[in-house]
């Protein structure tokens, strides 16, 4: 640490030394860049798998004679690299950066979170041949096999230490509502993994209670907050305005945590599952409506009138469309909720449309955003190329919209097609095809725009013209230690 | 009730009292005690309101007005 950038502070409140934002930066830098850029490999091979499945679904004998890349290997996988690969290590990462810079605090155990870092790929790869070799648990959102969900909850909860003793150790009163929403998602997640992970969900009714109430609180209650947290910190950032209101902010995060975590049930309407666990899921469901519409009104009177500044940021850019699609995901989520939206989009792509808005254009919108941010103050270095980033936000935003239009339209027609008995089963299929067409059209843009962003985060990060970064990997790692 | 749905009562319960617990510790620790002053914690001397950041796509789009300009 240099010593020009250690300001005394009042002792007799704390004694930590106060830091430089741009001390916090270069001691962030390890391990943020770390968590980032192994996300980032796993998204890349999340969207291959993507692609694999969609295609499968409009050409079933693509690659059909190889078992381990049959659907039923293939989608899941995917499904679990973009969540605990891509989104968790990332939001991890961007995560840890914002409690830094809040809490004026250089991010603490930085050597184990590296250490839980690597055993988190670790658990990835190995969990990732065990789905494609047939090893699944068959339960949506826990196909890895249980050693490799606990692997990974005991790496999220050596990352919560750092969160907890980040905030115990903070050089400020004052927890900006960011940092709720961050401690909030290292405290629940933990406990999600490990409820799911535990051999008493033995009947099937009891297992699918479990699944989507884990599923539907990991979306919820992991890379919601975060994502959040993201939101209320880069939209003041950027535009050099605080938030709106932060009374609102505050109301916003209490909500979630009290309405959120009994939703997940709302996807067993219908089911053997008792009538009331269900009804208590759709109330909850429709009380969410005040968070959301809390947080949207919010974020939209920060932003109204800098709509140029939106324009020419590429993290506004990001954020902005995620915050939208956040309000829209949510708002529509609590009317599929209710049973008569419910019987007919059950069962059809229109689910599949909205869980995308949910963890693609919100969740991963929001991490390039924030990654546009972070990457070029950690690493002191500038973007290779402003025009492909603009070229990355056009591909992964008209892609996902093509996504979910197309498949939330043909969805809709489905279900009615599926409650008339006067249509053939096979029809309520054959009819969705041109749009199953349209879907891995858009996942080949999206596809582009994550080769756009993949290289201009590999040119910036491992520049020859610079120091390469890869010369310093090993020195990091032993001052990583030594702290 | 059986075993596995007991836990995920119990769990979901849990949820919901850590955020009840957080928020009575957040009132007795004094964070609502200036709530408008809380919008300024993202803000320092170094990075203080007012300031744009992040306003990289503003070069490329004024280069390419300037080069529209003297086409013309």
């Amino acid at each position: 640490m240099k010593k020009e950038n250690i300001k005394p502070v009042d002792p007799g409140n704390n004694p930590s030394p106060h830091y430089s934002v741009s001390e916090l930066d270069r001691k962030a830098r390890f391990v943020v860049l770390f968590l980032i850029m192994s996300g980032v490999f796993w998204l890349l091979l999340g969207t291959l798998l993507a692609l694999l499945a969609s295609v499968k679904m409009h050409l079933p004998e693509f690659l059909g004679n190889a078992g381990w890349l049959t659907f039923g290997r293939v989608r899941p996988l995917h499904l679990n690299t973009v969540v605990y690969g891509w989104s968790s290590l990332t939001g991890a990462g961007v995560a840890l950066w914002i409690l830094s810079r809040l809490l004026k605090i250089p991010i603490q155990l930085r050597g184990y979170i590296l250490v839980a870092g690597v055993i988190w790929n670790i658990s990835l790869f190995v969990g990732s041949i065990q789905i494609l070799a047939g090893f699944s648990r068959g339960i949506e959102w826990l196909e890895f096999p249980v050693s490799t969900m606990v692997a990974m909850v005991l790496c999220v909860i050596i990352i919560s230490a750092s969160v907890m003793q980040m905030i115990i150790m903070r050089n400020v009163k004052q927890l900006y509502v960011s940092v709720w929403y961050i401690l909030a998602a290292f405290l629940w997640f933990p406990l999600l993994g490990l409820v799911s992970s535990l051999p008493v969900f033995d009947t099937p009714t009891v297992q699918a209670g479990m699944n989507w109430w884990y599923a539907h609180n990991a979306l919820g209650l992991w890379f919601t907050p975060i994502c959040l947290a993201a939101a209320y910190y880069f939209i003041p950032k950027v535009l050099g305005r605080p938030i709106y209101s932060y009374g609102l902010s505050l109301l916003g995060f209490w909500g979630l945590a009290l309405f959120y975590n009994w939703n997940g049930f709302h996807h067993l309407i219908g089911s053997p599952l008792p009538t009331w666990f269900v009804t208590i899921s759709i109330s909850a469901s429709v009380m969410m409506v005040i968070p959301v519409v809390v947080v949207a009104v919010n974020h939209h009177m920060t932003v109204v009138g800098s709509f140029k500044a939106v324009k020419y940021s590429p993290t506004l850019r990001f954020v902005v469309f995620a915050a939208m699609s956040y309000t829209f995901v949510s708002l529509q989520g609590s009317m599929q909720s209710l049973r008569s939206v419910n019987e007919v989009i059950h069962f059809t792509h229109f689910v599949a449309a909205h869980a995308h808005i949910g963890m693609y254009a919100f969740v991963s919108m929001m991490l390039f955003g924030a990654c546009y941010y972070i990457i070029p103050r950690i690493t002191l270095r500038e973007w290779h190329s402003k025009s492909l980033i603009k070229w990355h936000f056009w591909l992964t935003a008209i892609g996902i919209i093509i996504y979910v239009g197309a498949l939330q339209f043909i969805g809709l027609f489905q279900g009615w097609s599926m409650n008339n008995p006067d249509v053939p089963f096979t029809d309520t299929v054959t009819m969705t095809i041109p749009y199953l067409v349209a879907r891995s059209a858009s996942g080949i843009l999206m596809g582009a725009g994550h080769l756009i962003f993949a290289w201009l985060l590999i040119k910036m990060v491992f520049r020859t013209s610079e120091q390469p970064a890869g010369a310093q990997v090993l020195d990091n790692i032993r001052k990583e230690f030594t702290v | 009730m059986s075993t596995g749905a007991l836990i995920l009562v119990i769990s979901s319960l849990l949820i919901i009292g850590g955020g009840l617990a957080l928020f009575l510790w957040a009132f007795f620790n004094g964070q609502f005690d200036h709530i408008q002053k809380g919008s300024m914690l993202p803000f320092d001397e170094e990075e203080p309101p007012g300031r744009r950041t992040d306003q990289i796509l503003r070069e490329i789009e004024e280069g390419e007005h300037q080069t529209r300009g003297s086409r013309k």
